[in-house]
């Protein structure tokens, strides 16, 4: 409990705050628990009454059977291999079979999901007001989708992927950050590789999201290196133990490249369907609009337009924007009393330079935010089939990570647009600003 | 400026907080587009007796079941207790149907077409598993396995059920004994169950077949634990006369 608060970089006195970011998460997952089984949902929750008809009971051996039975047939039709989310769906579904319980459980996975993220967006900018910022703009982006929506179906595979590449990241910073012993340096680097191949083996966006352990791993050699030894961002990434731990982290890339593209894909029955792959000018126009449909209020937008369902706000949507509208009021309003003081242990140790605190207060969560936002893009550019059917309003899973991407854009604006110049207060000194 | 500037922003991000919300909220409720099957299913699989003299190893046959959905045989054997052989879809059994030429009566003759028992036998193996995927778990009693057996069918009788929402408010289901076991399924009209599960309790209105209108076998509807309304209709007595399943349609009175 302590550590997730302070994850927001607050602690229990910042009570109000912390109710209202509380209130506003619960609200928003009122409208998961609203939902009904979707898209793959529905046919992946009829495998315990299948294995009752076919084997006569559910044990977890037959469920693994089960699972297994279907990433053999996708990895040896396919060449697609990722095991563990037809293990993890399998067996969510057996043991949640009530939609309540499962929706509850999809509740909690969220909640998860979001406290790692915003966990992982501290450790790049260790400001809570930016980490407040980044949660605002995901209350803006997160929007359900029509077609293929991660935020409540699809057994959550995405948020899945999540977890575990966002562990992963943080196992891979805090190696950075681990200078008193090497036994334990290597545990966390073991750990971070583990859980990043194991995102890999969920689903195959996972692939393109290794830049962010990437980004963590980076930053954490740059604050440990700006910490203890003074060393220059040059200086950093050329250290040999940064350099290993980068080697097992792309080791561990290629492997899972090598393992689908040299091997499973040559050995497929039947590559088909939305996994030719390919590329054309038309991939172009598939990342533009895969980044454009992640802009909040489009997709209300377009509803309406189309005349497929008003814009009736409810009571409950009614309270979630004042909370939202007060959250950020307080943002502001705490910030114009404290003069932008900070509560980083990082930064207000030995005296940085005022340019280079300024060059690396964005860019390490900039280029998250982007890289967020673009690559599942990427994905659906190399398939040949999304070429034409791509839009706006037609998407797929990877866009829950896109809205992700652009919530930490959104919360660097915030940050910068209604805040003045971040204040450091140094030992024995009065407060300067940056 | 900045306080002026400051508020703008912050309503600026609650306007938009509020239409996410709203929109969030009404694709929400979109997903609850298949409920009334559902609880209809499991309404009329778990509260009414029209399965009672159904038997492991029967075969059900119907237009409207899904094995994406809940109208699959898992889900009938965990709501009955009543193992089926399968629920199979008539154009799965008979994949002919799809394209054949349409008779003087609007229905593809089924006179040449093979019966249900052997058609049942021949489809059945497409639900082999490959025993040696890893996991080489032994499953043991595969149910499959089993109705490949010699004579594992010879004293399987052959129903049809459909489940469909007439309107958005009111589900039917038709159940019934087909006359030839191993024939193209044919079925004796009066011999068959009719339900209907509605969310209101005034009945919506009454059913018809063959130009003939059902009533309803008791004045009050009962109610489901899902709290759906269940009705169970009787025909008239002059609809005692055999019809190839596929004609029969429902309509109201």
């Amino acid at each position: 409990m302590i550590n997730s608060l302070k994850i927001l970089g607050t602690n229990l006195f910042s009570a109000r705050r912390l109710l209202l970011l509380s209130l506003l998460w619960v609200l928003s997952l009122t409208n998961i628990l609203k939902t009904s089984w979707a898209g793959d949902d529905w046919p992946v929750s009829q495998t315990p009454y299948w294995l009752q008809w076919r084997l006569g009971d559910i044990k977890p051996r037959y469920v693994l059977h089960e699972a297994l039975y279907w990433n053999n047939q996708w990895m040896m039709g396919q060449g697609r291999f990722y095991p563990l989310t037809w293990i993890e769906s399998r067996f969510l579904v057996s043991y949640f079979r009530d939609l309540v319980t499962y929706k509850m459980f999809s509740a909690l996975i969220l909640t998860l999901m979001l406290i790692l993220f915003l966990n992982v967006v501290r450790k790049l900018l260790p400001d809570s007001k930016f980490v407040v910022a980044v949660f605002i703009g995901f209350c803006l982006t997160m929007q359900f989708r029509r077609s293929f929506d991660p935020h409540f179906a699809f057994l959550l595979m995405v948020p899945s992927i999540l977890i575990k590449i966002f562990i992963a990241s943080i196992f891979f910073y805090k190696s950075a950050d681990e200078t008193k012993s090497l036994a334990r340096r290597v545990v966390y680097v073991t750990l971070g590789a583990t859980f990043m191949f194991s995102a890999f083996i969920t689903y195959e966006y996972a692939f393109v999201l290794v830049l962010i352990p990437a980004i963590l791993l980076i930053q954490g050699y740059v604050d440990s290196g700006r910490q203890s030894n003074m060393l220059s961002f040059k200086q950093t990434i050329f250290r040999k133990d940064f350099l290993l731990t980068l080697m097992v982290l792309l080791f561990v890339w290629l492997g899972y490249a090598a393992l689908v593209f040299l091997y499973l894909r040559p050995k497929a029955l039947d590559i088909s369907g939305a996994y030719v792959l390919g590329f054309s000018t038309y991939s172009f126009a598939v990342i533009a609009e895969q980044i454009l449909a992640t802009i909040p209020l489009l997709q209300p937008v377009i509803n309406v337009v189309k005349g497929s369902s008003p814009l009736e706000p409810s009571y409950l949507a009614v309270i979630f924007a004042l909370l939202l509208f007060l959250l950020t009021r307080l943002l502001m309003h705490e910030d114009s009393k404290t003069n932008g003081y900070t509560n980083s242990r990082k930064l207000d140790k030995p005296r940085i330079s005022r340019i280079k605190a300024i060059n690396l207060n964005y860019l390490a969560p900039g280029s998250l935010g982007t890289a967020m936002l673009i690559t599942p893009a990427l994905i659906l550019a190399f398939q040949t089939t999304w070429w034409e059917q791509s839009s706006i309003t037609n998407t797929y899973l990877g866009v829950l990570i896109q809205e992700m991407g652009l919530a930490v854009l959104i919360g660097i604006l915030l940050r910068k647009l209604i805040n003045p110049p971040i204040s450091v207060r140094a030992k024995g000194k009065s407060k300067e600003k940056l | 400026m900045r306080e002026l500037r400051n508020s703008f922003v912050s309503w600026v991000v609650g306007i938009i907080g509020l239409f996410v919300f709203t929109h969030n909220s009404n694709v929400a409720l979109d997903t609850k587009f298949r409920d009334l099957n559902y609880l209809a299913w499991e309404a009329v699989t778990r509260e009414t007796d029209q399965f009672k003299q159904v038997k492991d190893r029967d075969i059900i046959i119907s237009t409207t079941s899904n094995d994406a959905y809940e109208f699959n045989a898992g889900r009938f054997f965990y709501n009955t207790g009543k193992r089926l052989a399968y629920i199979f879809r008539i154009d799965i059994l008979w994949p002919e149907l799809n394209t054949c030429q349409e008779s003087l009566d609007g229905v593809c003759s089924s006179t040449y077409l093979e019966g249900s028992i052997d058609r049942a036998k021949k489809t059945i193996p497409n639900l082999n598993r490959d025993k040696n995927n890893w996991p080489r778990v032994t499953l043991d009693g595969d149910w499959v396995d089993q109705m490949q057996e010699v004579n594992a069918l010879d004293n399987s009788e052959v129903w049809v059920l459909d489940l469909f929402l007439m309107t958005p408010n009111t589900a039917v289901s038709y159940f019934s004994r087909t006359t030839d076991r191993n024939g193209f399924p044919t079925v004796k009209l009066n011999s068959s169950q009719v339900f209907t599960v509605s969310k209101s309790k005034d009945n919506e209105f009454n059913l018809k077949v063959f130009d003939e209108c059902l009533v309803p076998r008791n004045q009050q509807a009962t109610r489901s634990s899902n709290g759906l309304w269940i009705r169970e209709w009787e025909f008239p007595k002059n609809t005692d006369f055999t019809v190839d399943y596929r004609s029969v349609f429902f309509g109201s009175c």
